[in-house]
């Protein structure tokens, strides 16, 4: 526990340098203004970036990104309270009481509860992440590979089903991620599979080039798909918020705060989940649910706290476990990787100090949401009167270049492009891109703790469900797939909507 | 339920049922590293023939199912599942979406790496990009000189700001 804080103190002063500040203020800035444009989501931000921090400081890379991702999922809340358009789709939650609060002429009251939800998830988020992932790593220090096989695969299941409106369809999209990742020389023999005779093939796809397809150029092609108007952007007065609005609703924050690491420390799930998820059990909960919808502070912070909060909790199984905790974690492991950092159960053997470092990263990174979302709210708005028109082909530009600068190769590029479209195409259809990443990122896992696991049990499959832990992972997988058999998920639903009436019940008992 | 979303379900069912046979033919015909002694239940086949066959599965319950799936925003509010968001019908403008995939395409796709200077073939994408595609829903887009000023100097500036960046300061060698 005291080693724990002498390494946070090291990691806050390790990052007090001139250099370091600017680097954090200033990522956090662009993460918050990216967020408020509709169509760059956190996922296609940190993405880029990964491409144009390529060259920097491991430490210094990860910080720009870890403060890009907590500004973005922020700066999304502006949108979704002033234009009810959720600027990423952790927003969109606020975008329900938010957007009736602006129209109430209460719009800075409504950015204020924002901030706070946010700033105090954060908060809460980076206490756990301290706290837990030394723990989880401890224990995740006995996972086998049959435990780590169930992990990933547990990870694509739970995406699918959460992510996607149609489960089955994000099912295929998290498969069809798994199998991308095998194309290529496999991690036990080194036989190319499916690389049909190309040598690029057998180097495998690029992780990088085929997230920058899948949330870049889909989303450019996206965008520019779309009718689009220039939003205009209601009056608002003072954000600074009001110290009752946050005392009133202690409890909500602390709820909505748990909810969110908790989602988010859940493989694959993500930031929306968890605003959606805490806006549903505050509303559940509230003294006052027939204000919900009609411009509840209590929604809103519940909403903003939840998605903000869930930013470290997914950063929690992405560190202790290299499995991460949703989309945007994914992209974030993989420049962890690029940049030489193992993240995983020997994190904490080995470099134990880089958890502190990123609990420090988000420090900062809290800090520049307070400190913008406060005071620098009417140019933070002007990013939404950009035209989009004049926004997607630069950023394809830098897609282009980013996936180029990785390895000097055109067919990273094609893999992009590639990628770029299929994903496009696939969401048109209802297949979800968030699923499919998760595949890319945890098919490497999947593929060779199964195959570890059957060589160590000599070709028996009883171990993966006869241990206790993977029998309890198991069952999770099993549970995820069957409760979305009609039948099943009407009696599921049931028991969880009397479970709910019953601790309402005995809160308003209490 | 949308009949038209149900045939397009039960279309995608068909071809990902199809590519889980080809995925599945695929992994088959591996080799197996027999002559290395390994354990056939290692195989590199094994595990991507069993995705195949999951999405299979899947693919014929899309096939075989009589109603589409969806989660409607209003349900998300009382605890269902959020979804990722997707373009709606109406907001679809397919003529838009081919025009900037071409532009793309041929930038990226076919012009990158033929010899053509990278700022200059950059220039002339971002130009013609921001020209052909406004905010109207004018396919291409009416000219506007106005505009194609505008265009001309984001164009030229990003262009050269891109080259010099990853040129001079990443040291990538650019196509």
């Amino acid at each position: 526990m005291f080693d724990g804080l002498v390494m946070f103190v090291n990691g806050v002063a390790g990052y007090l340098t001139p250099t370091s500040l600017a680097l954090a203020f200033g990522s956090t800035l662009l993460g918050i203004l990216a967020g408020c444009m509709p169509g760059l989501s956190a996922t296609l931000v940190i993405t880029l970036l990964t491409t144009l921090t390529l060259k920097m400081q491991p430490n210094q890379a990860i910080l720009v990104l870890v403060c890009a991702y907590n500004g973005a999922i922020y700066g999304g809340s502006r949108t979704a309270i002033l234009l009810n358009i959720p600027g990423t789709a952790a927003n969109a939650a606020a975008c329900i009481d938010g957007y009736q609060l602006a129209r109430q002429g209460q719009a800075g009251r409504a950015m204020g509860i924002a901030t706070t939800g946010s700033v105090v998830g954060t908060l809460f988020g980076l206490v756990c992440l301290a706290l837990f992932t030394p723990l989880l790593g401890e224990i995740a220090l006995k996972f086998g590979a049959f435990e780590f096989f169930w992990l990933a695969l547990l990870g694509v299941v739970l995406s699918g089903n959460v992510v996607a409106a149609d489960p089955i369809k994000g099912w295929i999209a998290g498969f069809l991620g798994l199998l991308v990742a095998g194309v290529g020389q496999d991690g036990m023999y080194a036989y190319e599979r499916f690389a049909f005779g190309n040598a690029d093939l057998a180097g495998g796809f690029g992780l990088i080039p085929v997230l920058v397809g899948a949330f870049g150029f889909s989303e450019v092609l996206t965008v520019m798909s779309e009718r689009f108007a220039r939003p205009k952007i209601m009056e608002f007065g003072s954000a600074i918020p009001r110290i009752m609005d946050v005392l009133k609703y202690w409890r909500t924050i602390i709820r909505s705060g748990v909810i969110g690491v908790w989602i988010g420390i859940l493989p694959g799930v993500g930031e929306d989940m968890a605003a959606w998820s805490s806006y549903a059990t505050a509303k559940r909960l509230s003294k006052n649910p027939e204000e919900y919808g009609k411009g509840s502070i209590e929604g809103l912070m519940a909403a903003e706290t939840g998605d903000n909060a869930s930013v470290p909790g997914g950063i929690i199984p992405a560190l202790a476990l290299a499995i991460p905790g949703s989309a945007p974690c994914a992209v974030l492991l993989a420049a962890m990787i690029i940049h030489g950092v193992q993240a995983g159960p020997m994190l904490m053997v080995e470099n134990p100090q880089f958890v502190f470092d990123v609990v420090a990263m988000v420090l900062f990174s809290t800090l520049g949401i307070l400190f913008f979302g406060l005071f620098f709210i009417k140019p933070l708005l002007k990013i939404t009167q950009i035209p989009r028109s004049l926004m997607m082909p630069l950023i394809f530009v830098l897609c282009v270049i980013g996936s180029y600068a990785l390895s000097s190769r055109l067919f990273d590029v094609y893999t992009m492009l590639g990628f770029g479209a299929l994903i496009f195409v696939m969401r048109r259809y209802g297949y979800p891109a968030a699923p499919f990443v998760l595949g890319i990122v945890l098919g490497d896992i999947l593929d060779k703790n199964l195959r570890r696991g059957l060589v160590l049990s000599d070709g028996d499959i009883l171990p993966f469900i006869t241990r206790p832990l993977s029998a309890l992972l198991a069952l999770l997988v099993i549970y995820t797939f069957v409760t979305n058999v009609p039948s099943v998920h009407a009696v599921v639903t049931r028991w969880r909507k009397s479970l709910f009436a019953g601790i309402a019940r005995r809160m308003g008992r209490a | 339920m949308n009949a038209r979303t149900l045939t397009a379900d039960r279309t995608g069912g068909l071809i990902w049922i199809v590519f889980g046979a080809a995925v599945i033919y695929g992994s088959w015909a591996m080799d197996r590293l027999e002559s290395l002694g390994i354990p056939p239940s290692t195989a590199p086949g094994v595990v991507p023939g069993l995705l195949g066959a999951f999405i299979i599965v899947f693919g014929l319950v899309l096939v075989l199912r009589r109603e589409t799936v969806s989660t409607p925003a209003f349900d998300q509010a009382d605890g269902g599942a959020p979804i990722e968001p997707a373009p709606t019908k109406s907001d679809f403008n397919a003529k838009r979406a081919a025009l900037s995939a071409f532009l793309c395409l041929a930038y990226g796709g076919a012009l990158l790496g033929s010899g053509i200077p990278y700022w200059l073939l950059t220039t002339a994408f971002l130009f013609l990009h921001i020209v052909l595609l406004d905010e109207t829903s004018d396919v291409p887009a009416r000219f506007n000189l106005r505009r194609a000023i505008t265009a001309a100097i984001l164009a030229s500036a990003f262009a050269t700001a891109v080259t010099l960046v990853f040129q001079y300061i990443f040291l990538v060698r650019l196509p």
